[in-house]
């Protein structure tokens, strides 16, 4: 009897602890609104004015911020926007979105909502460009370096986003696993060598490659050093880029990945494993090599195993002489939305941003494309290291945003998922099938 | 109470012989407590360790920590996240139970053949998987800008759970004698008046089941929140933690730390199982047996 | 008087029927009207490609697949749940100490999110360092990969999900179980019937109402399973793993394909409904008997 009183009495609790919390959201969520309309009228005429000029009057002011970020990385923006706060006033609102954000974006860009600041990770041109605002004007775009700028100008010359820092996509390297297996991985050059040096891993008793096929960058981010780079195997630019490449030679990329699987060079797992166990494994130096992907990957490793050795080299060339590249690709990158009611807020944010950008580029391993502050980050030292070996390294942004269209990614990682599980012939002519049935619909769809 | 007890007394003594199997009972009961709880012990053993603890999952950590709950207890989300998943499952509880049991009570005693034909379609639509529909609920959500609005999503999930909350009302007001409400209605009491004073006291024992069913339902619902609270300030805690075991590119995962936010989000949910065990297992028993 | 209170008493489930008509079936008209074009699901750009939609879902294999992991998930989990849940009822209905304490363990992982189970267990039957394979290792047996070619994936998903909700069904048998009286399986037994005569004979005939009450509410949640598999297996490896709930959001959200989307949300609708049909027409039914 005893026991039942006192069950009733914590189900009565918490159902006053209900009530309590209903009516404080009730009131918060009506106290923002009549602040948001009585702040309105006076910001539309600030809109369009210096963003600078009024740094310290946003006392009272609120943004919406969308980030990808997440880990230390999001830490990092964290810090800096918390810095913002105080110093100006503004509040800001975070949405983390982490793993959906590209989802979540693309049903606000549905519903015409979008947050006043938010990240275009490589698509500031190809999707988003329609809802950001041109930011060439701003005090920072002349320092951007390159690298950056060959990214994310248009051909027009304007600027979408502010590129906080880029990743350097190459092949992550363990040098531990190198050494005892007795290979160099300075000495690889060509798709050959790399097998070579695999087999001298394998032997050695390690995983020579630790790709996943549940990414789509396994079949995406190599091919420029088949398809398009000067001393490539082809020269299928032209017909990539208008539309009429029929994806035969496709097959020879599918070929050499076939290698990957028949002389046993990757996991077993690697049709189901996520990036964050590959991570785990390399800092157990289990594997050996990973091919194109970001420093934020070694960086990442070195967080799990601080005694871990790792390298970037380029990603290899197609046959002797060709050309060694990596891609550069948008890391941290803020647009403003074009319809904003915060305009001079946005950008005075951006402005901040691009004075404090280096703890988001150290935090991320990438690589930094605005003048360095204080310290280079892990990805600008091990790019830099590789520049050291190979001094004519090509640099040209991620080879999908560059030649494919808009929305190829999700498909070449449905194709990824099929190559994993067959590498038969008719397996083979199905996915390029695939491949070339969803590139015709998307290209055709972004002409219209 | 008495039938029952001898029943017992009288049932140990014919299984007599069953006695000394004792000891396989134990044996049974300790594998399938070890089974239960595993998932439980890997959650915790992780989120005990340092993110550069790399030994097997299986064995205790090399060293202890608790940062993660630190850093767990500090991140501001999952206390919001706490906080809307309540409005949350109150919203849905009391739209679901009240109108539910409303329709319920109309379509029990109405009879004939509307209210055949809605019973009918009650259970077809009880069947239909929510997520069937995404496309044209979520195209309708944002029309109307229903997105990021924890009373939208409350009233959408409570849509989809409406007909089965119909469906086991009504059975259960079917077994209700008519005689009551018509001895009420004699009296001249009105239909509302009727359900509030002669079903509701009759439906407490159920309703409690019911709520209870819904409330677990609706703390756990996954699918159509991501979709319609995309916003961090809205977000579920059950969104929360997921996006702790997010692997976003350009980020370490920190396993130890969602593993740590895991076990934080689910202490309350465990702790009022344990609280509520009675209302929860005995009232589930309740409900099936009648 | 009985006509006009008749209406009124039907007008009673107005509130309750708006909100399915809302949610529900507004939105199945949408996702009609939506399924007849090619649209990636937010461009203002639609383009109307008429019965297109309904043609590719013939000769999409991964439709194919889903459709078979989907009745794998209702069927194959209903069918697990149920000798699981019975083998654990007729266990826990036994005299011996502690048996509340095995029932409560056992019932407990029901109150837990599919997403957060599913993130949990990845780390159980992960290839490299998952606890399974250091529980293997420990017996000197090399790693399993436990995911290999889908079939893996399904079942294991079917699984947990089986593992994971086998305490209802527990508690609906034991309901029954309890409601069975002792007098008869005394008898039987005094007649020198054996005990697994008493169960296929006494017990199990009597239990039929539990164990369609079982089945039913195990249909319903198998066909629906979606958050599981996402943190799980995230419908790997190559889309071997997907239920049709969560083919339909990965094609609206992450292949932009929202008008194909549409259109296997209708063919799942249409699935479900054939198999809804029949068990409607059972708990039809059944309701008369009250």
């Amino acid at each position: 009897m005893l026991k039942r009183k006192w069950a009733t009495t914590t189900m009565a609790l918490c159902l006053a602890a209900n009530t309590v919390l209903l009516a404080a959201c009730g009131g918060s969520a009506s106290d923002q609104q009549t602040g948001g309309a009585a702040a309105d009228t006076p910001r539309q005429e600030q809109t369009g004015g210096d963003g600078q000029a009024a740094a310290s009057d946003f006392s009272g002011r609120t943004i919406e911020i969308a980030t990808y970020l997440s880990g230390e990385t999001l830490d990092a923006y964290k810090k800096v926007i918390a810095d913002f706060e105080n110093e100006t006033g503004v509040k800001v609102t975070l949405d983390e979105y982490g793993e959906d954000y590209e989802s979540t974006m693309k049903t606000r860009m549905a519903s015409n909502d979008l947050p006043d600041i938010f990240e275009t990770h490589g698509w500031s041109l190809i999707r988003y460009k329609e809802y950001l605002t041109d930011l060439s004007g701003e005090p920072w775009a002349k320092d951007l370096n390159k690298a950056a700028l060959g990214v994310i100008q248009d051909t027009d010359g304007k600027l979408y986003t502010l590129m906080a820092a880029g990743s350097c996509l190459g092949t992550a390297v363990n040098m531990k696993v190198c050494e005892d297996a007795g290979v160099d991985p300075w000495a690889i050059e060509t798709w050959e060598d790399f097998n070579a040096a695999c087999d001298k891993i394998k032997a050695a008793g390690f995983t020579p490659i630790g790709n996943y096929f549940t990414s789509a960058g396994a079949l995406a981010n190599a091919n420029g050093s088949w398809l398009s780079y000067e001393g490539a195997q082809f020269d299928d630019n032209e017909a990539i880029l208008n539309g009429t490449w029929d994806w035969a030679d496709f097959k020879t990329i599918l070929d050499y990945l076939q290698t990957w699987f028949d002389n046993g060079y990757v996991y077993a797992d690697c049709g189901t494993v996520k990036q964050a166990d590959l991570i785990e494994r390399c800092a157990r130096n289990e594997c050996a090599f990973i091919v194109g992907i970001g420093t934020s990957f070694q960086t990442a490793v070195l967080a799990q195993n601080p005694d871990a050795k790792m390298a970037m080299i380029p990603i290899c060339a197609s046959k002797e002489g060709g050309t060694r590249f990596c891609g550069i690709g948008e890391g941290a990158a803020f647009g403003i939305w074009k319809d904003t009611k915060e305009m001079d807020v946005c950008k005075a944010f951006l402005n901040y941003v691009s004075q404090n950008a280096d703890g988001i580029s150290i935090a991320s391993g990438e690589i930094s494309t605005l003048p360095c502050q204080v310290t280079k980050s892990y990805g600008m030292q091990l790019m830099e290291e590789m520049e050291s070996h190979f001094p004519d390294v090509f640099y040209d942004n991620l080879w999908d945003r560059k030649y494919m269209p808009s929305g190829m990614w999700s498909v070449f990682q449905v194709a990824a998922g099929m190559f994993c599980e067959d590498q038969s012939e008719e397996s083979k002519a199905e996915i390029i099938a695939y491949l070339q049935e969803n590139y015709t619909d998307l290209y055709e769809a972004a002409q219209e | 109470m008495k039938t029952e007890k001898s029943g017992k007394v009288h049932m140990r003594q014919v299984h007599a012989p069953n006695k000394k199997v004792g000891r396989g009972v134990y044996v049974i009961s300790a594998f399938l407590i070890l089974l239960y709880l595993m998932p439980i012990y890997v959650m915790l053993n992780q989120s005990f360790r340092y993110l550069t603890d790399l030994t097997p999952r299986l064995y205790f950590p090399e060293k202890w920590t608790l940062d993660n709950y630190i850093q767990a207890f500090q991140d501001p989300n999952l206390l919001n996240g706490f906080k809307n998943s309540i409005i949350y499952v109150a919203e849905v509880c009391a739209l679901e139970v009240f109108l539910g049991g409303l329709a319920a009570y109309g379509l029990a005693r109405s009879g004939g053949k509307v209210s055949s034909i809605l019973r009918t379609f009650n259970i077809c639509v009880m069947m239909i998987p929510g997520l069937s529909l995404l496309v044209g609920t979520y195209s309708l959500m944002v029309k109307f800008h229903m997105i990021n609005k924890i009373w939208a999503l409350s009233l959408q999930s409570a849509a989809i759970g409406m007909a089965g909350t119909m469906f086991f009302y009504t059975s259960f007001i079917v077994s209700i004698p008519k005689d009551l409400d018509q001895a009420a209605a004699i009296d001249g009491a009105g239909i509302l008046r009727t359900f509030f004073q002669i079903i509701l006291p009759q439906l407490k024992p159920v309703t409690v089941t019911r709520l209870i069913m819904i409330a677990v339902g609706t703390w756990n619902n996954y699918a159509m929140p991501t979709y319609l609270l995309t916003n961090t300030d809205k977000a579920t805690v059950i969104l929360t933690v997921r996006k702790a075991f997010y692997t976003a590119y350009g980020a370490v995962q920190n396993v130890p730390l969602a593993c740590a936010e895991c076990a934080v989000a689910l202490a309350p949910v465990i702790l009022l199982y344990l609280l509520l065990q009675k209302y929860i297992i005995e009232g589930q028993l309740d409900s099936v047996s009648k | 008087m009985e006509k006009k209170r008749k209406w009124q008493l039907l007008s009673l489930c107005i509130p309750a029927f708006l909100l399915i008509v809302i949610f529900m079936i507004v939105p199945l008209g949408n996702a009609v009207k939506v399924s007849f074009f090619k649209w990636n699901g937010y461009s203002q750009k639609m383009k109307w490609i008429g019965l297109e939609n309904y043609q590719s879902i013939f000769t999409d294999k991964v439709f194919r697949r889903s459709t078979m992991n989907t009745f794998i998930y209702g069927f194959g989990s209903t069918l697990l749940q149920n000798i699981a849940g019975l083998s654990a009822a007729l266990f826990v209905n036994r005299q011996f100490k502690g048996r509340n304490f095995v029932r409560l363990i056992l019932y407990m992982p029901i109150m837990i999110s599919g997403v957060i189970m599913g993130a949990i267990q990845y780390y159980v039957f992960n290839y490299d360092n998952g606890v399974l394979n250091n529980i293997l290792n420990l017996f000197g047996i090399e790693n399993i990969y436990w995911m290999e070619s889908g079939i893996g994936s399904v079942l294991i998903i079917t699984l947990i999900n089986s593992w994971q909700t086998m305490g209802f069904c527990m508690l609906i048998y034991l309901a029954g179980l309890q409601n069975i009286p002792k007098m008869y399986e005394e008898a039987a037994l005094l007649d020198g019937t054996s005990r697994r005569q008493i169960f296929f004979k006494i017990d199990l005939p009597l239990l039929m109402p539990a164990i369609t009450t079982a089945v039913i509410t195990n249909l319903i949640g198998g066909f629906k399973l979606y958050d599981l598999i996402v943190t799980l297996t995230s419908g790997g490896p190559n889309r071997k793993s997907l239920s049709l709930s969560y083919y339909v959001s990965l094609l609206y959200f992450n292949d932009e394909k929202a008008g194909y989307s549409a259109a296997v949300g209708i063919a799942l609708f249409v699935i479900i409904f054939i198999v809804a049909v029949p068990i409607n027409q059972y708990l039809r039914s059944r309701e008369v008997e009250y």
